[in-house]
Parts: C-alpha cells; structure tokens; sequence
C-alpha cells in the first residue's frame, strides 16, 4: 500500500522533470526538480501499554513515513516546494494518511530575504524543519522531551526571514504567522459509561501561531533561539475549563464538577488559551569527531490551570567513528503545579457508591484527569547511525524512559495515573532521500 | 652534452611527476558575460544556494553530476567539501525549506553551452575545455 502511494506520488513528479527539461530548453525557464524521501522504521518496548504508540507488540506504524516533494523553481527569485507524506494517521488507531506538509510559494527577491506564503513548518527548535527526514539526522528518534512540547509542527500562514551572509556562517531572523487544525490524542482508562468509551479520545482544535526565531548556521555550529505565542481554543466551539468547581453533594461529601453538564455550580471557562514557548538549542561539531547537541523549551500557560505549563531539555553527544555515528541522549521533560496538583486530585478523589451517580461522577473526574497534558519524565538512549551513503542511515536505539506521570504513556485502566513505570524501547529503521 | 641530456632528463621527469598534480587542480569557473572576477568565498555561497544574485544580476549556478572528477576537484577547492558532504548539505537545505540544488549538467560541453546561452549563468569546466570566448571569473 504504501509503495503504491509513493509511486503514485513520484510519477508525475517524475513526468514533470521531463516536462521541466523541455519548458528550460525552449528558454521559459520553470525548472521542476523531485525528490523523495522515507523512514521504515520499527519498535518494540518491554511494556503491554502503549508508550508514545509503542508497546510490546512492536509497531512500524510509529516511525515509518513515506514522502515526495517537488521543487518548482520558476526564476532565482521565484519557487514553489509541494511535500506530501504518508504517515500513520492522528486520527485514527491503524490507519495511514497522506497530508500536505509543505505547500508554499517562495519569493527571494534578493540574497538577504525570504518570503513563503502557504503551508510550512514552524522552527520551533533545531530540527522542526526536517522532522520526517530521517536521513538528516542521526537519531533513531528525536527526543520526545523536546520534540513533544511543540503545540504544532505545520501552519498556514506567512513566513518572513532575513539572512545575514558572514564569513564565518549565516546568520537569519525569521517571523511568522498563521494557524492550523490539530488533532489532539488523549488516551481514556475507562471513559464515562454510556457518555464516553474507555481508550483513544481525539479532540480537535485549532491553534494560531505567531513567532520569530534566530539562527546561526556555520560550518562547526548551529544554533536556533525563538520565542513563539500560540492560541489554541476548540473546534467544536465547547470552552476551555479553568478549573475544576468543588461541588457538594451532600453533608460531608463533595467532588470535583469539571463540566456545566454535571451537577455543581458550574465551573469557570475560557473560549481560547494562550502558550508561550521559549526554546534555544545548539549543534556543535567538535574535533576528533565529537558532536554535542543541546535544547532546552520552556512553556508557559496562564488562562487555565490545566494547561501545560512545563519545562523540557535534553543533551546528545556524538562521535563519528567511520560511517557509524554512535550517540547518547539524556532528556528530560516535567510540568509544574497547578496543572500536576489538579491531575492528582481529579484522579484520587472518590464519590462513595452509596452517593446516586456515584460512579458517572467518578468516571467524570477520571476522565478529566485522563486529559490534563502532564509530563513528568526523563530517557537515556543508547543509539547509533550507519551511513550507508549521503543518501541512506540505518539506525538502531536502546531507550528507557522512566515516568512518574505522562500522557505519552496509555495507562491502563485500573491504574493510577501517577505511578513510577520504566519502559524500555529498542527501535531500528532505514531512512532515505533520493 | 652527456650534462645537457641529463638535466632534459630530470626536467621531463620532474614535469611528468607533477603534471598530474597540477592538471588535478585544474578547474576553471566560467559565467555569462555580465559576471566578471569572482573569489572563492563569493563562489562559495553561490553554490550553497545563500547567493542568488550578484550586482543585480541573478545566478543561475550549475553542477556536473554527483561523481564526476571536474565536480570532486571543484568542490574541494571552492567548497572545501567532498561529494558526501555538498549532498548532504543539499539534502538538509532542500528539506528546511530553502530551495532545491543547482541543476545539473552532463558534460563541459553542456555547461559551455548553457552559460554561453543564458544570462546569469555560472559553471565550471576543466581547464582543458577553454574555449575561446568564453568568461573566466575564476581560475584553480
């Protein structure tokens, strides 16, 4: 299935390359230029709950993708960059999609400015751009740490950059700006009877984005630093809840209400919340063929009391030893009251089953727990990447993962939702561009 | 006489020593006619995609095929990269967004005729394929 969708992807990116060869030779000069690109990937954990989509029935379904772009450069000033992928869905359990990362039209009027309109990614930290290439980078996977803090990887919008050519490297501010429709995954232990079913809850929503970053690229060193402001409110038009109302039911006993629908006096709502995110990174290559790369986010939520307020960070050093890059990664990733003290209360506070409705309040309060964003772990992975060519890394990593709390983590029912677990995933894939 | 026959011995073997040495090194960068002396640096960026124009004269930059020896000695002394290197550098740029290698040509003669034929145009041939006429804004 997938080799189809590629093909079907290439073909007339294929054709147009000819098409291109003719329309530069008769002196128009539109010049088309394909590429493609594809991680097959696979990984197991010792774990039967699924951690970051993974457990111990092993999946391909977590790293592999599959995609094409076509470059279509219409003068030195004038392009425009179409990317397709195929991927696991958001959206869905077991099936695959095939979506638009890229879809923009580029203006470089000159060597120092950069205009795209269209659909783009964000470069939130140093390697947002290129997250589905695996042949870029050496990592078998980028540290979740990091990598999940983001609200958005893609938006619509307009991105405007200013490039500095120095002798040493080059230097550039980028600002952007637009929106895109999300789908956020939260994982229910045991739903509300009859209401909502226990396992995958998909939630959409839709978030504005707006930020600038600052990039240094030179031979021996890149950083990236940016400041990014995104506003995200539902799609189904429901509100966003500040916080949980403690509603009583009767003498001495009390719950938490989380939603105007149940008994209480209701609870106070927002339509939208705002994040901020701090992030700074860097890649250095040092001699004898070590290599240190380093991020650290910060992200700060003030609307509600249950949004994601955390911080993150991790380390990776690498040396080069031939082909073979073998590296380690420490990271870690953990989210700050009020958000981690709502979360522990939703989850441990119980209506007595003598109380009528007793066990839908129950469920009510677990299940707004289930959805709090709460992160509170850290990894170590051990890894390594061959170079078969320029063009081709096989991959291979050990990671544990130790969480005393993460919505990565689909805890099963029955179970707390704080709770030290160790996971262990070992993963391996071949990444390509040709 | 047995002295002169000696020292056009040692001269022939001596130039035959480092002729291959020299010829290796022997690339010359030629551009349309609007270009005119360029240094290392400036090519250097013209080929990393970060130049696109020049006094108002927009670039239009070629490539012998991945492989080719005229490419491994230009790269090498413009870019100080080898072929792995200048890939992958165009595999990250072209996937960040930020455009698509310089197209590439076939031969010398491909070259000599796109850079006669278009304005902007800038390649690079070896120095044994000079022609008369044609720009050279930079010599190795």
């Amino acid at each position: 299935m997938a080799w189809i969708v590629i093909g079907c992807l290439a073909a007339p990116a294929a054709h147009a390359q000819v098409a291109a060869a003719e329309r530069e030779a008769a002196g128009e000069g539109l010049r088309l230029s394909w590429s493609a690109f594809g991680t097959l990937g696979y990984a197991q954990s010792n774990r039967a709950y699924r951690y970051f989509g993974i457990d111990d029935d092993g999946t391909a379904r977590r790293d592999t993708v599959l995609g094409a772009q076509l470059d279509a450069q219409l003068s030195p000033q004038w392009s425009a960059t179409l990317q397709a992928k195929l991927a696991a869905s958001t959206q869905h359990e077991s099936a695959w999609d095939v979506t638009a990362s890229w879809a923009f039209a580029a203006w470089r009027p000159n060597n120092d400015w950069l205009v795209r309109l269209g659909k783009l990614r964000v470069p939130f930290v140093l390697r947002s751009e290129q997250l589905d290439v695996g042949a870029t980078y050496e990592e078998a996977r980028l540290p979740a740490e990091i990598y999940s803090l983001a609200p958005s990887n893609d938006f619509t919008g307009a991105a405007v950059a200013r490039s500095w050519n120095l002798p040493s490297g080059e230097f550039s501010l980028e600002v952007y700006r637009g929106s895109a429709d999300l789908t956020k995954r939260f994982w229910l232990r045991e739903g509300i009877p009859s209401l909502q079913p226990a396992g995958p809850l998909y939630r959409e929503v839709k978030t504005t984005v707006q930020g600038l970053s600052v990039t240094w690229r030179a031979p021996d060193l890149m950083a990236r630093t940016g400041l990014h402001h995104a506003r995200t409110r539902r799609i189904d038009g429901d509100q966003l809840t500040v916080r949980p109302t403690l509603a009583p039911l009767g003498p001495g006993i009390n719950y938490w209400q989380t939603n105007d629908l149940l008994p209480g006096p209701g609870v106070a709502q927002v339509d939208s919340i705002n994040n901020l995110l701090l992030t700074a990174g860097f890649d250095a290559h040092l001699s004898g063929g070590w290599r240190v790369a380093a991020e650290a986010a910060r992200v700060w939520q003030r609307d509600i009391e249950q949004g994601i307020d955390a911080v993150g960070g991790y380390v990776t050093v690498y040396r080069q030893l031939g082909a073979f890059t073998p590296y380690v990664t420490l990271a870690a990733m953990n989210t700050r009251d009020p958000a981690n003290g709502w979360s522990r209360t939703l989850d441990t506070t119980t209506v007595p089953g003598v109380v009528p409705g007793a066990d839908l309040l129950n469920a009510s309060m677990r299940t707004a727990a289930d959805t709090l964003p709460i992160y509170r772990q850290n990894s170590l992975a051990l890894g390594s990447s061959y170079a078969w060519s320029p063009r081709v890394k096989l991959k291979a990593e050990w990671m544990r993962t130790r969480a005393r709390q993460s919505q990565l983590i689909d805890v099963p029912a029955g179970e707390p939702l704080e709770a030290r677990r160790r996971i262990d995933v070992i993963s391996s894939s071949l990444s390509f561009v040709f | 006489m047995k002295r002169k026959s000696f020292l056009t011995l040692l001269a022939a073997t001596a130039l035959a020593v480092a002729l291959p040495a020299w010829a290796d090194d022997n690339v010359v960068v030629i551009a349309n006619s609007a270009l005119r002396g360029l240094d290392a640096e400036s090519l250097k960026r013209i080929w990393a995609g970060r130049t696109i124009e020049l006094d108002g004269t927009a670039l239009r930059p070629v490539n012998m095929p991945a492989g080719h020896s005229v490419r491994r000695r230009f790269l090498a002394a413009v870019m100080q990269q080898d072929d792995d290197e200048y890939i992958a550098y165009w595999t990250v740029r072209r996937y960040v967004g930020k455009g698509a290698p310089p197209r590439e040509l076939a031969s010398g003669a491909e070259v000599i005729e796109f850079v006669r034929s278009t304005p902007g145009a800038i390649g690079y041939i070896d120095a044994a394929d000079l022609k008369p006429g044609l720009n050279v804004v930079f010599r190795r």
